[in-house]
């Protein structure tokens, strides 16, 4: 016996699925990268020395500047990078799972769930 | 240690805690942030990045299936979202503020990290009600239709269900997102007793709608740390990938191994890292 499921359930719940196969998935492309000793953006043994760093600090000491927010995403020749790209989609995931849903949601839901989308978005865009 | 072997120590970690987890009934990021924080050399920021990916991937996992089956309520998630999602970002803010710009930032960290995993401890030995019995609903939760049914195998019927005191949960959910984006944690062990005692959802309802809530609210905090360079993928690589096979086998052992032996070792776990990370705190600031 089953019950009746409103559509927007199904939809969000359809991105999810899909959005978690493909961020996993280049997870383990990432992975199997590091395994071949693919070129990262900071060398495996510079981590592994500086990861006991505060997040600035680290940042400061293996690159010389700080980091560099969402544009040190674009430097996908890089295994790390590929992992991060990975992460980020995962992130994105419940943003685009509420956007697909709007035109079926009623209109106090809908701005309710805009108002969830500008929240996530105004840190994207515009992080502290 | 070699960058590989590191690799493969973090897989089996989080492995052994996928497993473990749904055996205790909780979730991976309670145990990994805690454990990882009293054991491992990385800074917290890096352990609390990896801790909210954990939470966020399997919210994600779960969240599908628990939708169709009409157990987690979308609309509950929305409402919730709205205040929680912003106090997930001012707490990411706030936690690598405290570690990057303080002082001995990560001994304070440490310190309410360790009380707050002993409040964990404590919320998971009080009991919840399987089926909360609703005598009013308030006029907000009536007005959002905060309401849904799902089909219960165990009693062979549709069961109906209405969440109440949407508004006097809002503090509660506002403290529960604050602590998921400070601290790196999915926060399930507090949204889950708020649903279920407060909102007086049938446990079930609580720890499927928990699950979508965390989704909202971790992918959030998650960018602040994406963005900030606190999301390692050496470490979050093979945690993730550990994690989400270990609690898929996890969730198979669920049905032949004896939770309860499991969860006393995992309090106990629990307990051990609270009291490790409270020490680890207190010693770095000259206290003890």
């Amino acid at each position: 016996m089953r019950v009746d499921i409103p559509e927007e359930y199904t939809i969000f719940g359809k991105i999810l699925k899909i959005g978690t196969f493909v961020g996993i998935g280049i997870l383990i492309v990432s992975l199997i990268l590091y395994l071949i000793n693919a070129p990262s953006y900071i060398s495996l043994e510079n981590v592994i020395k500086t990861w006991d760093l505060p997040v600035s600090k680290f940042w400061e000491v293996n690159t010389g500047k700080g980091y560099g927010g969402l544009s040190e995403l674009v430097n996908i020749q890089y295994s790390d990078n590929i992992g991060l790209i990975g992460v980020a989609i995962l992130s994105a995931v419940p943003l685009i799972g509420l956007l697909a849903i709007l035109p079926k949601l009623n209109l106090v839901y809908k701005i309710l769930a805009i108002l969830v989308i500008i929240e996530s978005l105004i840190v994207i865009i515009k992080p502290v | 240690m070699d960058p590989i072997l590191w690799l493969l120590v973090l897989f089996i970690f989080s492995l052994a805690i996928g497993i473990l987890a749904p055996l205790a009934g909780v979730g991976g990021g309670v145990l990994f942030v805690p454990l990882s924080a009293a054991i491992f050399p990385f800074n917290i920021d890096f352990i609390r990045g990896a801790g909210l990916a954990l939470a966020l991937t399997s919210a994600l996992s779960s969240s599908p299936k628990l939708m169709e089956e009409g157990l987690a309520n979308l609309k509950a998630s929305i409402v919730i979202a709205v205040v929680s999602v912003a106090s997930a970002i001012a707490g990411s803010i706030i936690g690598l503020w405290v570690t990057n710009k303080i002082p001995q930032g990560k001994y304070y960290i440490y310190l309410t990290l360790g009380i707050v995993i002993l409040l964990i401890f404590l919320v998971m030995l009080k009991g919840r009600v399987e089926f909360p019995e609703v005598k009013k609903v308030d006029s907000l939760s009536q007005k959002l239709g905060l309401y849904g049914s799902w089909y219960e195998p165990s009693l062979g019927k549709v069961v109906e269900y209405k969440f109440t005191r949407t508004l006097h949960s809002i503090p509660a959910f506002i403290g529960v997102g604050l602590i998921a984006g400070m601290f790196g944690l999915g926060a399930g062990w507090a949204n889950v007793p708020v649903l279920n005692l407060l909102m007086c959802a049938p446990i079930k309802v609580a720890v499927s709608t928990s699950m979508a809530i965390i989704a909202l609210n971790t992918s959030a905090a998650l960018w602040i740390y994406i963005i900030k360079g606190a999301v390692l993928p050496l470490i979050v690589i093979p945690t993730v990938i550990g994690m989400t096979i270990g609690s898929r086998i996890g969730a198979m052992l669920t049905v032949k191994a004896r939770p309860r032996v499991i969860r006393i070792i995992v309090l106990v776990i629990l307990l051990v890292s609270a009291l490790v990370n409270i020490h680890k705190g207190l010693h770095g600031l000259g206290m003890v």
